[in-house]
């Protein structure tokens, strides 16, 4: 247990390192991500437009009250002209009358334009990622797609809200402060500008510690998560294991590398912020002494001096603002890179261009020599063949991972085979659109996933087309209503994620009247009644028996009932169909299914 | 913000590291309000109002004293924004370890999304208030009074002038203050939502698409969505219109300076120096005056965000132990009683378990066999203490279970449930998970085989060290039942529980199974639930559950003499495992 304990936490360490070299490897000056984003911003470019202007404007109208006060010292303090002074008062308070309102004004309007085209990204992934094929899933967990649809996103906003708009305000920002430090004394503002390498420098060196601890930070904050994640869902687990304090050390320990990543971040601040002030007291200290100079020489006024002194001290706020944008540009190219990678990964399975006609289930389903596997040449069906006719009930036996629960997956298309053909009514599963395909087919799974929300909008699942009455109507032959009646609120109940309340049993009977509800042409039943009691299980079998008259069904089963009713009985084994035919054919031909049948049999009749 | 007091035990172990940090601010502010002196002083000696000195030396010592201030300025953040991601360290892992304390009702009755949200934003926005809030509230609290005591000594009708349109300050504040937090709490909830939703939609992703509801899910979403911008919408309108308020509030202030000095330089009662340095002074106070409007936002957040850390650190488990737990010794032989047992779960009508009297001797078994909803999990669920009983109707080893340390009970009980969890670990580290001591190779194949898992495993590229899960291999439903048994058998606790833990594995394999635990089961008391006749056939003694209450009991030869419902479920489960049969090798 310990030796577990040390090669986990080894494990994670390694984790961490590798991280922290990847981090340094990677190049960050990858834009090309970051600009796709326009796409999502482009349906709103007028407003954007507009936002970005009056950002320009208001930081333009935000140097209005220094160059207003340096006409107030030279032009009227100077002469004396108290109503001058007066009447320029007037002008700065309108000046900021205007600022206030259109500062408010496009700081809701961004925010707005940001949250809109946010909306439309998350949407656009949500269709994406329910695009893709279980093969995606299988490889992902649920956390880490989760962690993209909302931290990333939001990180995007905000670049968009406080980066884009705000780099546009400061350039703007800058440049005005240049321009009116040119206009009002060349000669000063050429000797204030000698502090701009410096400052460029000091910014580069800042940015390069930055983007690497950030990267590192983010990487170990998504380790930390998807640690609590895991462990929040198996807490159960945890707990009657006594796994508490060996899971909490690993957790510390993920932790710990998500704080250090952290100071890393705040060292890089601390040393840079201050330097930009000192830098600004140097611009302070230049005017005071170039300027001191100019003034003297009678090349300057009172109220140059002082605007060269109130601008200079701002001159530097626009660069500290810009430099503190760089860690929102950082993650934002980090959280971009993940999410246009995310979207760029084609679906495994798409639709056909032109996609064959799709009339309603005629004759059968055939299975053509499939060969199938998760992981390339590891084969869990090899070259299975098999013919079904409409209305034909078809039991699938065979022991655990023969591959019965895939062979279900694929006719669902879940998967693509990579060898063969699976046909219906003639036509190849991968002609059709998904859509016409699996309308044919429902499936009741072996582990039945519930949604939060109502019973009702359990088993209809948003469908439109079926009324409240075929909800009822479907859980009544299943055999669930009985149990939805007795909930607090019958069909309106709510359903914990997961379906937490219910029990396994109910869940399955839930699921049972889902599939029924779509009133499919194909049902597909995995092993669903094996954690149903055989009372319960009973009610069901008649449920079913009245339902697959006229339907094509088939059913991965444990049952004798169900094996005998059925028309045709395929034994698979290690991927193979190793016979098929009903239970009394089997029998006769004396094969496998026989032998299997009778030394169980020879096994019962002994205990 | 009473919630944010709960902080206060975080924040005492660092209380030193506060000292420093809040001394570091105080420094820093005590230099850097000496430049707009310095400023406003070389302003008079270039205009000629004060006595000549070197242009240079005054910019030297200007430098000199900004960059002392900024050596400062280094520390206080250093100390300060490291002590808050320590303190975010120290409270992340109580988080974790009371998660780790909470029993199955909580996680029943709380999503896992919702956690989630709480371990990472709702952490996130209390870091923030215990650093850079901390941080700022420092700054704001010193540079006030010593930039205004400059101010009012340089001339005090003008500072006055210039200070009362800030008096109006604390009125937004407090109207903007609520606000901010009810929209910023709001907006929390309303993206805890949306990742709860999403997060639901991508686990059950399989039956989205078989049922072809890939467009209804969107739309909901779409909903989601629409609600969460609502949300941020509010919040946004809010703090545009606080922050420029609070800015346009400050430049009335500077105008009216702005003015008073103009007069009073004509009049010929103050020098130009004097003018920029309040000007300067006044440009101080400004923005600790928006950081104050910022500073309350983060409070605000916090404090939303401690409410709802409440909802984890807020909630007591509902099994807690007694004082008299503490003198607890652990029975040697544990045997399990129930006597006239009768339990309701909360705000159900009818009791799920009525008047049950039971009996398991140490190395005896006893099978539940019921129907869905019998009352079978519940007896388990009991024995668990995951929810609370009454005294005197169930006793483990004679001590009734409330007088057990839950660690202890724990300890004691080995149960493999239905729903199994594996963690993303190798299968050897699953199967070791629960293990009481340190278990070799072979221990861990020894476990494997008598739980029938061994074969799947060798099979595997990397037999035990195979990784499960995201970095590794799914498991069939079966096998995962499997190694989950192997992991209780690993943990050698004195009571085994099998809640209807074998119910994906054939019945072949489960035989095989039952055969290797006869070995186990005979120096430990077993309770075998479930579905099956099969797997509880050779208890020492099978009850029946209907509604809730003991319906039959007895051996297996007895019960089908009784001709009852058991027989009856005999005889149909006979038939078909003939026909289960046929699956098997």
């Amino acid at each position: 247990m310990k030796r577990d304990s040390e090669k986990r936490l080894r494990r994670e360490r390694a984790d961490a390192a590798r991280d922290h070299e990847e981090e340094l490897k990677e190049s960050f000056e990858d834009w090309t991500q970051v600009r796709r984003l326009w796409k999502y911003l482009r349906p709103r470019r007028g407003r954007i437009a507009v936002a970005i202007l009056l950002s320009v404007v208001l930081s333009l109208m935000m140097l209005a009250p220094a160059v207003l006060t340096k006409h107030v010292v030279d032009d009227y303090i100077a002469g004396g002209n108290m109503d001058g002074v007066l009447a320029m008062c007037g002008v700065v308070f309108l000046a900021m009358l205007a600022i206030l309102a259109v500062e408010a004004f496009t700081s809701y309007a961004i925010a707005r334009i940001g949250q809109e085209s946010m909306k439309d990204l998350r949407m656009d992934l949500f269709r994406h990622l329910c695009r893709h094929s279980l093969r995606f899933y299988d490889k992902r967990p649920v956390g880490w797609l989760v962690t993209r649809m909302t931290s990333d996103v939001n990180v995007l906003n905000e670049l968009f809200a406080q980066g884009v708009v705000g780099i546009f305000q400061q350039i703007f920002m800058l440049l005005g402060i240049v321009g009116v430090l040119f206009f009002y004394n060349p000669v000063l503002a050429a000797w204030s500008l000698v502090l701009v390498p410096m400052v460029l420098v000091l910014s580069r060196v800042f940015r390069n510690a930055i983007r690497v601890s950030y990267r590192l930070t983010r990487a170990r904050l998504s380790r930390l998560n998807t640690h609590v994640q895991e462990n929040v869902t198996g807490m159960r687990a945890v707990q009657a294991n006594t796994r508490e304090d060996a899971q909490f050390s690993r957790f510390e320990l993920l932790n710990d590398l998500h704080r250090e990543a952290h100071f890393r971040t705040v060292f890089a601040y601390s040393v840079y912020f201050p330097m930009i002030e000192l830098i600004a007291a140097i611009g302070i200290g230049l005017v005071i002494w170039k300027g001191g100079e100019q003034y003297l020489a009678d090349r300057m006024t009172v109220g140059e001096l002082i605007l060269f002194v109130s601008l200079l001290e701002r001159f530097f706020q626009p660069i500290k603002d810009l430099s503190e944008k760089f860690n929102l540009v950082q993650s934002a190219i980090a959280a971009s890179e993940r999410l246009f990678k995310l979207v760029d990964e084609e679906p495994a399975i798409t639709d056909p261009e032109t996609p064959a006609a799709a009339p309603a289930f005629a004759h059968s389903i055939e299975f053509d020599d499939v060969w199938f596997a998760y992981n390339e040449e590891d084969w869990v069906l090899k070259g299975v063949s098999f013919r079904i006719e409409k209305g034909q009930n078809v039991a699938i036996v065979g022991p655990t991972g023969s591959g019965k629960t895939t062979l279900m997956s694929l006719l669902c298309r879940f998967y693509d085979i990579q060898k063969g053909r699976i046909l219906i009514d003639g036509v190849d599963i991968r002609e059709m659109r998904q859509a016409d395909l699996r309308g044919k087919i429902a499936i009741v799974l072996q582990d039945v996933f519930l949604f939060r929300g109502s019973v009702e909008e359990n088993i209809r699942l948003g469908e439109e087309g079926i009324s409240r009455a075929q909800v009822e109507a479907a859980a009544q032959a299943v055999n669930a209503a009985p149990f939805i009646e007795r909930l607090p609120k019958g069909y309106e109940s709510g359903v914990m994620e997961r379906g937490a309340t219910l029990s396994v049993g109910q869940k399955q009977l839930l699921a049972f009247a889902r599939a029924l509800a779509f009133e499919p042409e194909i049902l597909i039943l995995d092993e669903a009644t094996s954690n149903i009691d055989t009372e319960t299980e009973q009610l069901i079998q008649q449920a079913l028996d009245r339902l697959t008259v006229g339907r094509t069904a088939l059913v991965i089963a444990h049952r004798l009932s169900t094996i005998q009713k059925s028309d045709k009985i395929l034994v698979l084994r290690d991927g193979r169909l190793a016979e098929e035919g009903t239970h009394q054919e089997l029998l006769a031909m004396n094969g496998l299914y026989r032998r299997l049948y009778e030394l169980q049999y020879r096994e019962e009749s002994l205990t | 913000m009473k919630s944010l007091l709960r902080l206060i035990p975080y924040m005492r172990p660092y209380r030193w590291r506060f000292l420093f940090g809040v001394l570091f601010v105080l420094l820093a502010n005590a230099l850097g309000v000496q430049i707009p002196a310095i400023a406003g002083l070389a302003i008079n000696v270039i205009t000629g109002s004060s006595a000549r000195t070197g242009l240079v030396s005054m910019m030297v010592f200007l430098v000199a004293v900004a960059g002392l201030a900024g050596c400062f300025r280094y520390l206080m953040r250093r100390v300060l924004i490291d002590t808050s991601r320590d303190i975010e360290f120290d409270f992340r892992n109580s988080a974790y370890r009371h998660l780790q304390k909470l029993d199955a009702s909580y996680y029943d009755g709380m999503s896992t999304g919702d956690v989630m949200s709480r371990m990472t934003n709702d952490i996130d926005a209390v870091r923030m208030v215990l650093g850079p809030a901390v941080m700022y509230t420092a700054n704001t609290i010193f540079v006030l009074p010593m930039v205004l005591g400059y101010m009012l000594v340089m001339d005090w009708q003008v500072t006055l002038a210039g200070l009362s349109p800030l008096l109006i300050m604390p009125v937004l504040v407090n109207r903007f203050g609520s606000d901010l937090h009810r929209h910023a709490r709001g907006q929390q909830d309303q993206l805890a939502q949306l990742t709860t939703y999403v997060q639901e939609s991508l686990a059950g992703i399989r039956v989205i698409k078989a049922y072809g509801q890939e467009e209804s899910g969107t739309a909901r979403f779409d909903g989601e969505n629409d609600r969460y911008i609502d949300q941020s919408m509010r919040l946004a309108l809010t703090q545009s219109l606080f922050f420029p308020l609070i800015r346009f509030v400050a430049g009335t202030g500077l105008l009216a300076i702005l003015y008073l000095g103009a007069r009073r330089i004509i009049a010929g009662n103050m020098d130009y120096g004097t003018l920029v340095s309040m000007v300067m002074y006044f440009g101080m106070l400004v923005w600790p005056l928006v950081a104050a409007g910022w500073v309350i936002n983060l409070f605000q957040r916090a404090s939303a965000a401690m409410d709802r850390m409440h909802g984890i650190f807020g909630v007591e488990s509902n099994v807690k132990d007694r004082p008299s737990a503490k003198a607890f010794v652990r029975p040697k032989t544990p045997d399990i009683e129930f006597r006239g047992l009768t339990f309701a779960y909360e705000g159900a009508a009818e009791p799920a378990l009525r008047d049950i009297d039971l009996k398991i001797p140490f190395g005896g078994s006893l099978g539940i066999v019921g129907r869905v909803g019998s009352g079978k999990s519940t007896i388990v669920h009991l024995l668990l203490r995951l929810y609370r009983v009454e005294d005197g109707t169930v006793f483990i080893g004679g001590t009734d279970i409330n007088d057990w340390p839950s660690a202890e009970l724990r300890r004691t009980l080995g149960i493999v449930f239905q729903e199994t969890f594996l963690f993303s670990e190798s299968i050897g580290e699953n199967i070791r998970f629960g293990a009481q001591r340190e278990l070799t190779d072979g221990e861990t194949a020894e476990l494997a085989r008598m739980a029938g898992v061994h074969d799947d495993i060798a099979g595997f590229p990397h037999q035990y060290g195979t990784m499960l899960g995201e970095r590794g291999i799914n498991l069939s439903g079966g096998q995962k039942q499997r190694v989950s048994l192997a992991r209780t058998l690993g943990r050698d606790a004195d009571v085994l529980i099998l809640d209807d833990s074998l119910s994906a594995v054939d019945t072949h394999t489960e035989e095989a199974i039952l055969g290797a635990l006869r070995g186990v089961m005979k120096d430990r008391t077993t309770l075998v639930i479930s579905h099956r006749i099969s797997t509880v056939a050779l208890c020492d003694e099978i009850v029946v559950l209907e509604d809730g209450a003991i319906a039959q009991r007895g051996t297996h030869g007895e019960l089908l003499e009784q001709k009852g419902l058991y027989a009856e479920l005999w005889e149909r489960q006979q038939l078909e495992e003939e026909v289960q049969s046929v699956e098997t090798r």
